[in-house]
Order: C-alpha cells, then structure tokens, then sequence
C-alpha cells in the first residue's frame, strides 16, 4: 500500500481491493501514530476526511469517480480551506477560519479527493527550513534532527513519510523544490500562471506560484491535471491551454535537448551532489537525450535580486494584517495605531518582520532606484539568459539545492539560509516550469536533481522525469522509520 | 543602519519591535552589503521587469457571491456590531 502511487490506488479503489473509507482509516491512523515525531501537520481535518472518503465510495459505486477520487491528499495551510483553519503558519491566522475555498483546493474537492489536513510550514512562506513556524519546526523523516526545507516543508514530510498519498504546495523561490529534494519526494512548481493563486495566502505575488509534492512524475502529472487552468478569479492566471499531462509522460527522449548550466555546478555545491546528478544526466543521455554545456550568465545574482523583489512584494502583501478585519488583534487597543503596531508585533514572528522591514526600506526612497528598480533591471537579464538558453536546447538539468538537508539551527546567519534557494529562485524570476526529482543519496539523506522548462511546458519536464523514474528506483526508497 | 533608521522602518510598516527584535537587526548591514551586489551590474537600457508574464491582467465581472456575503466574512473580525467594523474609539462608546 505505502508503495502504490496515485494511479495504483484509484485502479484498486475501482477494482473494490479497499474501500476509500479503509484508505482513509490507515492513513489517518499513521497520522495518528508518526505524525508526533515530525510535526507536520497543523490541522489533522479527521471528520472531513472520512465524510469524503464515504463520498467518494458513493460516487465510485455510481461510476462517476475521476483518476482522483478517493485519493487521501494534504493541503499546505496556506490554501484556504472553507470552515477550516487556514494559519499559514502564522500566530497572525491562528484564529482565522476561511469562508471560501481556494481554486486549487475547490478543483480537487471537486475531483473527489480527500482531505486528510492542512501542513505545516514556514510562516507565510517566509524560510527554506521550515523552523519559522509559529507551530514549531517540521523534522525531516529521513533524519528527525535535520530540517525539511521549507516553506513546504510539512507537505514534503508528510509525502515522504508515506503519511499521505500527495500534497499541495507553494514555491516563490524554491519552497516546493527544495523541500522534494531534501526529502525524497517529485516537487513541481508550475509555470507562473498556469495554477489559480485564487485563496493562496499571498507572499510575493509575482513569484508564488501552487504546484504539488507526489511520489512520482506521475503522480504529479494527474493532480497537474486537476489544478492546472485559467480562472477568472485570478487575473494573473493564464489562458494558455492545458493539455493531458499524462499522455506524454512515455514520449520518447530520444534527441531530446538537456542543458547543463556550468554556474548550477560551482561552488558552494557539495562536489558529491555534482556527481550524483550528472550520473542521473548519463542516465537520461543512455536514455537517447543529447547533453549540452551551456551558460546562465548572472545566475550569481539571483537570490540578491530575488530578495529585494519579494521583500518589497512582502511588505506590501503583508500590510493587509491590520487585526480588525481577519487575524489577530491585540488586547485593549488604546488608539488605531496602538492596534495595529501591537496586533502586528504580537502576531508575526522574527523572520515575517525582518523581510517586511528590509522591504519597507527597499521600496522607500533610500532604497527604491538602487535596490527595487535594479531588481526589476536585473530580473530581466536572468530571464533573457533563459530565453536565449531556450533556443539551444529544450530543458536544463542543475542540482535542486547545494546541500543536502541540514541540521536544525544549524545556519549561523539570514545570508546562509537564503543561499539554500540558489539554484532554485532563477526559475521564479523567470516564470519558468521547475521540477524536482529524487537521483540519489548522500551519507543517507536525499539529493534531488532539478529540471526545468520553457513557458508551459510541463509536460516536457514531467515526461523526461518519468522516463528517468522507470529506470531508477530512487522515489521508491522510504526513511525506515516510517517504513 | 542605526537603531534610528530601524525604528524608523519600523513605524512606517507599523510593526512595534521589542528591545530584542531591535538588536536582532544587528546583521542587517550583511544583508545590506549582500544585496549590494547588484552595484556593479551594468543595466543601462534594459527595462525593469516586475511580473514574469507581462501580461495585461484582466478585470472580473463585478457579481454577487453568495458564498461570499458580509456576515461569514466578519466572522473573522474581532470587533463588529451591526454590519460596522469596529475600531477602538467605537468599542469604548459600544461598550460604555
């Protein structure tokens, strides 16, 4: 069972092997048992869960159930979930229940799915370790003294830990990727556009972008299925067609064009992680790809202007926590200011004031020409590189992170945690599709190999992965003590 | 930075900081000299780039949900009577 991927379980659920409800009790029950040791759920939503799991049994029964139907699923609790806590990981949302749900949520409520809770993470996004909870640290089920990576670091956890079959996720510039690789799990960030950000707690709207942590390509190929797609409540969502990611995920990569960015294999990689990633690159190559040296000139420039960008972005999002119309509020205000300077000190943490700070100061005029609009300057030049990059060849093959996971407060400075995005925020800067895939392991913990595409091709991404994940068994490997 | 300008940001983003939080910032000038560089990026020419689509985002028709009505929206507020938010001024006279 913990094994299967999506499409084995909805073949069994239709076959009648088990029932959604029995699905739904086991998985329910692992949370139960080994979610204490991790911490990655904030809300474990157990009735909702087997309300859907009793649905989906019906629907089945009626022959009206999707490849979805009856799949226990977790949702970042950055999506709202109507009548349901949604907290982003923030004291400032821990009372805030939503009154709506978010697109993504909503499309695979619709599809059948079930709802087993709503992961942990850093606080509204803010953090690749995901130690800036207001809930606590997640702990990475292949080392319990090693971070997740984050922000999505609970839904990767739990994806890992066979906890639940998939999760969703978000990523402004690494916060699905970095996660996957740290823990063994497929991260897809999609295109920017091609997934609702509609009731997806905003961080830096250019950037934020949901997508999924699965088992598999596969896997992620059919949820990508569900959530992809314009929606009119997002006005930034794109009208680009969305096709059947699963069709193509046998094409053949024979004269399929993968790039090798020199700038992706420098230091600070761990030389070990080089070499693990590009034995998965000769792997594809075996496979029929061709591989190509190639370049990304200001790649060293992408998390400074990465974080001036989404500081400034931040700032701006996170002004809307007032404590009068959602969120926390402070006892016995004296005065309008005095409310908000004490709802705002009193509900976010230290990591959400230092970024809203450095973006106040960003977007002020000490900061705005030499620091925002240079940004912007810069941010272009990364995207060109691509673009030119994209005439040569089809997709680039790099690391999805220098390091494996790290110890739990093991980052001595903000620099140094930052630096876990480097080879991740290009592809937000850019818009670009961006997945990653498990290739290995270092001193037992998990590397991730990281592709990534043109505009609105995923379903190149998703079909090189899968070819690579039916000759390596890499994904299949579960942390023994959730085995 | 000094603790002047600290506190100066501070204010501006409406964030009271405690004494801690303040010395907390005390590596913002590595930060500082970390975004620093993009000092020497040349980029006469090259126009800003604020959004990965650059695409002209549409409008919504303007309709009624009623899945989204005043009274589950304010539910989330901490202070409300009769359809009104309530700011302090307002709570005192409510609850004198």
């Amino acid at each position: 069972m913990l094994l299967k991927t999506i499409s084995g379980i909805s073949h069994a659920l239709k076959k009648k092997e088990f029932s959604c409800v029995e699905l739904t009790k086991i998985y329910l029950s692992r949370i139960k048992t080994l979610n204490p040791a991790l911490n990655a759920f904030i809300t474990i939503t157990e009735e909702t869960a087997l309300n859907d799991a009793h649905q989906a049994d019906q629907r089945i029964a009626l022959g009206s159930a999707t490849p979805l139907t009856g799949i226990p699923i977790a949702h970042k609790d950055m999506f709202c979930t109507q009548g349901i806590k949604t907290s982003c990981g923030s004291k400032m949302l821990d009372n805030f229940i939503s009154p709506y749900d978010a697109t993504v949520v909503q499309k695979l409520k619709e599809a059948g799915a079930v709802l087993l809770g709503k992961t942990n993470m850093d606080e509204f996004s803010m953090g690749s370790s995901n130690e800036h909870s207001f809930y606590g640290p997640v702990r990475n089920p292949w080392n319990l003294e090693a971070v997740p990576g984050g922000s999505s670091g609970g839904s990767a956890a739990v994806v890992a830990a066979r906890l639940t079959l998939a999760a969703t996720g978000a990523d402004a510039g690494g916060s699905i990727r970095q996660p996957a690789a740290f823990t063994n799990v497929t991260g897809l960030k999609p295109t920017y556009g091609r997934v609702s950000r509609y009731g997806m707690i905003a961080f830096a709207s250019s950037f934020d972008q949901g997508g999924t942590l699965t088992r598999s390509a596969e896997d992620a190929a059919m949820l990508l299925n569900v959530i992809a797609g314009m929606d009119p409540k997002d006005s930034t969502s794109s009208n680009q067609p969305v096709p059947d990611f699963t069709q193509t995920l046998n094409a053949t990569l024979k004269k399929v064009r993968i790039g090798l960015p020199k700038e992706f294999f420098t230091d600070p990689l761990d030389p070990k992680i080089a070499d693990l990633v590009l034995t998965a690159a000769q792997t594809l190559e075996k496979m029929g790809a061709t591989l190509h040296d190639l370049s990304l000139p200001h790649t060293p420039l992408t998390i400074p202007t990465y974080h001036i960008l989404s500081s400034v972005e931040c700032a701006s999002n996170l002004a809307r926590y007032d404590g009068i119309r959602f969120g926390h509020c402070c006892e016995h205000p004296k005065d309008i200011d005095d409310w908000y300077e004490r709802s705002r000190a009193e509900g976010f943490g230290l990591e959400v004031k230092h970024r809203i700070l450095m973006g106040t100061y960003l977007s002020s005029k000490e900061g705005y020409e030499d620091f925002y609009i240079k940004a912007q300057k810069v941010r272009r030049l990364i995207a060109n590189d691509y673009i030119e990059t994209f005439k040569k060849v089809d997709l680039i093959l790099s690391p999805t992170t220098p390091t494996t996971a790290f110890k739990i407060g093991s980052k001595p400075n903000r620099v140094a945690m930052y630096l876990s995005d480097l080879l991740t925020a290009s592809a937000n800067l850019a818009g670009l599709p961006s997945l990653s895939i498990p290739c290995g392991f270092l001193d037992n913990m998990p590397v991730g190999l990281l592709l990534t595409g043109k505009p609105f091709d995923e379903a190149r991404l998703l079909n090189v992965a899968h070819q690579y994940q039916r000759n390596a068994d890499w994904h299949r490997r579960l942390p023994k003590e959730f085995s | 930075m000094e603790r002047k300008d600290i506190l100066k940001f501070a204010k501006m983003a409406r964030i009271r900081l405690s004494e801690e939080e303040i010395d907390s910032f005390a590596d913002f000038e590595k930060m500082h000299s970390f975004l620093r560089q993009l000092d020497n990026v040349g980029v006469t020419g090259i126009e800003p780039m604020a959004h990965p689509l650059e695409q002209s985002q549409r409008l919504r028709s303007d309709e009624y949900d009623p899945k989204i009505n005043r009274s589950s929206i304010q539910t989330c507020a901490s202070h409300t009577k009769d359809f009104i938010y309530l700011a302090p001024e307002n709570i005192k006279k409510s609850t004198d």
